[in-house]
């Protein structure tokens, strides 16, 4: 039994190709990547609030639930403002960069 | 020197977009530093906010001037190292949906739980434990099963000769003006006006296309509050109302301000005896009803706290409350 001949690539696909190999493959990878972290980030907050919520609700402290609440403030300011400025500056580079 | 100029641009460049690993871990570092001291300053040591925020974004700054010096001009690299593999983003995206899940079922947790004590609490008419529920969800901000809540708070305002039944009801009236957030409208275009405790008539210039008018609001409000008037200026027909019934001297205005919003600031006492309230909606303030005259015209409460009298009237407003987000009673 031989083997099947392999169809070549048409040009149209070669492009496609190229065009994935070399510019898109990289992009989304990185934007997958953080876009993932970003969202764990912002899950662990979700989770963390909830879980402050049930502390409440099983009638901890009300003084270690606001303490607990003042802190999730503080980890959630930071983390948006963090997240949110590698976002906007990943894509100001990225524009510099293809307009240079 | 412009080399070494480009080459730093280059390593920045290099660094917010390719060297994931490393910005990152800076990103990590920064969150965790800075929420740290943020978490201090709040939580430890009782510091405003604005303290903590200004702390929190001195910190962040100075971390990603040194780590982007350290990664761009002390230390370049250039090699970013593999890409993420499909099994890491996998199993971060997994680790999300996972923390997300649990947080959702934690929240509805909670709510099935205090559905069940409200069941229970109802069927052996257990008015204190009710009251209970009602408060408790009022604090942890749970939505509680609509239908039961309804039922329930029939249920105790045909039970009020009982003075343990009446005080499960108001609960019931606090947890439903709770519900009222959502539903109230609240500011867009307003006046915001801060009205100290011991204060309680505003006289105020009614400025629309037409004559301008002085409009009196003249409602008992006991403690701090503040007042947010819609800059929507219709004919006095059709405009809020919060003043006393016998007041006159609104009577001759063509003109006033479509919609009020009164916050009392989880301080206020509004008094409704004896009062004509229209077209406002009263937020976080305790509310005091004897069962006087009232008339109330399109009035939202939200998240106020309720101290009714046990009376014909008392239970009529308490009733109107519980039916409709917007109230319209009128009681001589």
């Amino acid at each position: 039994m031989g083997r099947l001949p392999v169809r070549p690539p048409t040009e149209d696909e070669s492009f496609w190709r190229e065009v994935w190999t070399e510019d898109l493959r990289s992009f989304v990878k990185h934007f997958l990547s953080d876009f993932v972290k970003t969202l764990s980030i912002l899950a662990a907050l979700y989770l963390f609030w909830e879980v402050v919520a049930w502390l409440r609700f099983r009638g901890y402290p009300d003084d270690l639930c606001q303490k607990l609440e003042k802190t999730h403030f503080a980890f959630m300011w930071i983390a948006l403002v963090v997240t949110g400025v590698n976002f906007v500056l990943r894509q100001v580079v990225g524009i510099w960069n293809n307009n240079r | 020197m412009e080399q070494q100029s480009v080459g730093f641009l280059g390593h920045l460049e290099f660094f917010l977009l390719f060297d994931d690993r490393a910005r990152w871990k800076t990103i990590g570092w920064i969150i965790i530093v800075a929420g740290v001291c943020g978490s201090i300053e709040l939580a430890l040591l009782d510091a405003p906010i604005d303290d903590a925020v200004l702390l929190m974004g001195m910190v962040a700054l100075i971390m990603s001037i040194g780590s982007v010096a350290w990664h761009c001009s002390i230390r370049p690299n250039r090699n970013s190292g593999p890409l993420p593999s499909r099994r890491s983003l996998a199993l971060q995206a997994i680790g999300s949906a996972a923390a997300l899940l649990i947080g959702v079922w934690l929240f509805r947790f909670q709510a099935r739980a205090l559905d069940s004590e409200l069941v229970q609490a109802t069927n052996t008419n257990d008015y204190g434990s009710t009251a209970h529920v009602f408060q408790r969800a009022i604090a942890a901000s749970i939505h509680l099963d609509g239908t039961l809540v309804k039922k329930t708070s029939q249920r105790l305002l045909t039970a009020t000769e009982k003075p343990a039944a009446w005080d499960a009801a108001v609960a019931s009236v606090d947890y439903s003006s709770f519900l009222n957030a959502s539903k109230a409208p609240t500011e867009r275009k307003a006046t915001y006006i801060l009205i100290p405790a011991g204060v309680s008539r505003l006289d105020w210039t009614a400025k629309g296309p037409g004559p301008e008018t002085q409009w009196a609001f003249n409602v008992h409000v006991i403690g701090n509050h503040y007042l947010l008037l819609s800059t929507d200026i219709v004919t006095s027909d059709r405009a809020a109302r919060f003043e006393m019934i016998d007041s006159a001297e609104n009577a001759a205005q063509t003109s006033g301000n479509e919609a009020l919003i009164v916050d009392g600031m989880n301080q206020a006492t509004v008094l409704l005896d004896d009062t004509w309230i229209k077209n406002t909606v009263i937020r976080n303030a305790t509310i005091g009803y004897d069962g006087g005259r009232v008339d109330l015209d399109n009035v939202y409460f939200v998240k106020c706290e309720f101290r009714l009298s046990q009376n014909q009237n008392g239970r009529e407003l308490a009733r109107k409350i519980l039916n409709s987000p917007s109230l319209t009673f009128k009681a001589n």
